[in-house]
């Protein structure tokens, strides 16, 4: 009798089925053997991208912050008010020298 | 006098020594291997599925550190169950502290009838209390001897003859409850 029961009791034991291991398991004990890895490298021209857009808003902000173009010519026109005052002195000096001598020829 | 040490088969020696040399495929390979015989085994002990899942990590973990320890006294698969059921001991003891229990006499047979059914004695086995289920796994199920269990639990012998006889008294009871629902 006493054998029958263990019997009875090991055969349902055999059939009792076996459970699945969860799958997220095996990445957690992965991580814990090799440590946390390493983030993907960033592809080259997602680095070029970065870079152009720092460039684009330092172009733009040196745009917005820089002296209007206006202001510029002021410095132009006194340029060329000294230039024209010393190119219309010798047409006065000559002018004047022209009426001298006319009326030193009209004397005589 | 010096303990036997098996023979590996040639698959296992080959997965041991990958293990050995840290490589991800072999430690993938061994891990899969044993993975749901080593999780039914943690579910049975702990009764619950979130600390089964913690317990096939920390062994697992305990483990790949350990491998350089193995000694070849056992199987790859019968070493690895041990640190199973080490740990699963450790977390249950450590999630819910089991009652300490008196010593009866064990020489009473627990009558099964001629026939189980292996889903309800599944619940019943779940429905016992921890301390119980554990010596009911470890020596009905896994082949474990009281001694082995004693050490491993860190009780007596007689605790853990005594353990078994009311966790299959109780689960008796337990299945004529059930076939009467049923």
């Amino acid at each position: 009798m006493k054998e029958l029961n263990k019997k009875t009791l090991q055969e349902a034991i055999d059939r009792m089925p076996t459970h699945k291991a969860p799958e997220e398991i095996w990445a957690k004990i992965n991580e814990e053997l090799t440590g946390p890895q390493p983030r993907r490298q960033a592809p080259i021209w997602y680095a070029i991208g970065v870079a152009a857009m720092v460039l684009i808003g330092l172009i733009f902000f040196t745009q917005l912050f820089s002296p209007p173009v206006e202001s510029q010519p002021v410095r132009i026109e006194t340029e060329t008010a000294i230039d024209s005052t010393h190119q219309i002195e010798p047409l006065i000096e000559s002018h004047v020298g022209d009426s001298v001598k006319e009326k030193e020829a009209s004397k005589y | 006098m010096e303990k036997r040490r098996f023979t590996l088969s040639e698959q296992e020696e080959s997965l041991l020594a990958g293990c050995l040399a840290s490589q991800p495929l072999a430690q993938k390979a061994l891990y899969n291997r044993y993975k749901d015989a080593m999780y039914t085994l943690a579910y049975r002990i702990t009764g619950d599925s979130d600390l089964a899942a913690d317990v096939l990590q920390e062994a697992f973990i305990g483990v790949f550190r350990g491998l350089k320890n193995f000694q070849k006294r056992s199987t790859l698969g019968a070493w690895i169950r041990s640190i199973v059921v080490r740990t699963a001991y450790k977390v249950l003891r450590k999630e819910k502290p089991m009652q300490p229990l008196e010593n009866v006499a064990t020489d009473q047979v627990v009558d099964w009838g001629n026939y189980l059914d292996t889903e309800y004695l599944e619940q019943a086995i779940q429905d016992l209390p921890d301390g119980y289920r554990m010596v009911f796994i470890l020596v009905e199920i896994e082949g474990y001897a009281h001694k082995e269990v004693a050490e491993m639990m860190g009780i007596s012998q007689g605790t853990s003859k005594s353990q078994l006889f009311y966790a299959k008294r109780r689960l008796r009871k337990r299945l004529s409850q059930m076939t009467i629902v049923s």
